[in-house]
């Protein structure tokens, strides 16, 4: 049961191990990852895989010297990105990432003063925040392709530069404090309570009827495996799009608690 | 003979011919492709040239695929020319075979028995 479970687990942790097993595991990767970053459709990726897997088995060539790099292999093969995946969609789900933020930082300012009865200071910081965050997941979302790679091939790299714009809006956020107008608590109450359904059902919607689509080799499609991460995978981005509306319930909780 | 060095230019000007030409004998798998064109003399076919050739194929209906279980392997992906493909060879083949001719008659002119270059042939363009 445990090796089952095991094997399952493995399946799906390393599609190109599993499915090609006679071709040298790195190169597998950077194959799977090439064809991953221009979108080409998990069952695809699965038969290329296996054709590669094939030749190298029945010719005893490795996979470098029968292919070339990787990268370029996957270049020359010119596949199709898979449907609904441009930079709409994309987009469509930042955004409602974005939303249900602001909905959330609306929603607890405007309860505190609700409470205390009076109302909801707007900082200048917070709207240099708004306007960043919004300003970065738009360039992202422009240029997905180009920051997916990135983040691939430079991991460490990219994460030092989002730890510096990190540090650079939470330095706005604090020093420009002047008040730029108040709002009226009842009305912003409402206003971010309908950015969070907005964006919660954007993110759902988002998720499509393909969110998983895993790698699999060409004669276990239909298999337990794919079915069950498949699965799995579906069931975490959903969840996934109920962490903010979950988090604000238990912050306005918390709020009420500590004034009561 | 060094069959196993055709110029890569030669070769990438007449590798979706050849290709062809292998499947018209029937439904077959890249790698045997690429044994099939070693035995004719064509040398050895590396299978990043010939699966992003297969892949156009496939693209542009000249082929069909379809995956058969190998023996312990994933399978083989078998290519099947269509009636689209098999028109592609025949024109295509002709055209090549005059050009061929062509080019063999320009480069290496026919000789007199006496040794001396004889006139070229007029040969038609294509």
């Amino acid at each position: 049961m445990r090796t089952t479970l095991r094997r399952r687990l493995d399946a799906w942790q390393h599609p190109a191990q599993h499915t090609a097993p006679h071709v040298d595991a790195d190169w597998a990767e950077t194959l799977l990852v090439e064809l991953r970053l221009r979108r080409v459709d998990g069952a695809r990726i699965g038969e290329v895989l296996a054709e590669v897997e094939s030749h190298c088995a029945e010719s005893g060539q490795s996979a470098p010297e029968a292919f070339g790099p990787a990268e370029d292999y996957a270049a020359s093969l010119a596949l199709p990105a898979a449907a609904g995946s441009d930079t709409r969609t994309v987009l469509a789900a930042a955004g409602g990432g974005l939303a249900q933020t602001v909905g959330m930082l609306g929603l607890l300012g405007a309860f505190d003063a609700w409470l205390t009865g009076g109302r909801l200071d707007i900082t200048v910081g917070q709207l240099v925040l708004v306007a960043g965050l919004g300003a970065t997941l738009a360039g992202v979302a422009w240029r997905i392709d180009a920051v997916l790679r990135a983040t691939v091939r430079h991991p460490v790299r990219v994460w030092l530069i989002t730890m510096v714009h990190l540090s650079l809006t939470v330095a706005l956020l604090l020093l420009l404090d002047g008040v730029a107008f108040r709002l009226e608590a009842v009305g912003t109450l409402v206003a971010g309570l309908a950015l969070l359904v907005v964006g919660t059902v954007l993110q759902v919607r988002g998720l499509g009827p393909d969110v998983a689509d895993p790698v699999v080799a060409p004669f276990v499609r239909a298999s337990r495996e794919g079915r069950d991460g498949g699965r799995a995978t579906k069931l975490t981005a959903l969840a996934s799009a109920f962490v903010v509306p979950v988090l604000t319930l238990v912050l306005l909780a918390a709020a009420w608690w500590a004034r009561g | 003979m060094h069959d196993d060095a055709w110029p890569s230019d030669w070769m990438r000007g007449v590798l979706g011919l050849l290709v062809l030409r292998v499947l018209a004998e029937g439904p077959t798998y890249g790698y045997a492709i690429s044994l099939r064109l070693a035995d004719a003399g064509f040398g050895t076919l590396k299978g990043g040239t010939l699966y992003p050739l297969l892949n156009r194929f496939e693209r542009d209906g000249l082929v069909t695929v379809d995956w058969r279980a190998g023996e312990g392997g994933p399978g083989r992906k078998y290519y099947e020319l269509t009636e689209h493909g098999d028109a592609e060879l025949a024109a295509e083949g002709a055209r090549w075979a005059r050009f061929a001719a062509l080019t063999a008659t320009h480069v290496v002119p026919p000789r007199a028995p006496d040794g001396s270059e004889t006139d070229r042939p007029e040969v038609g363009a294509p």
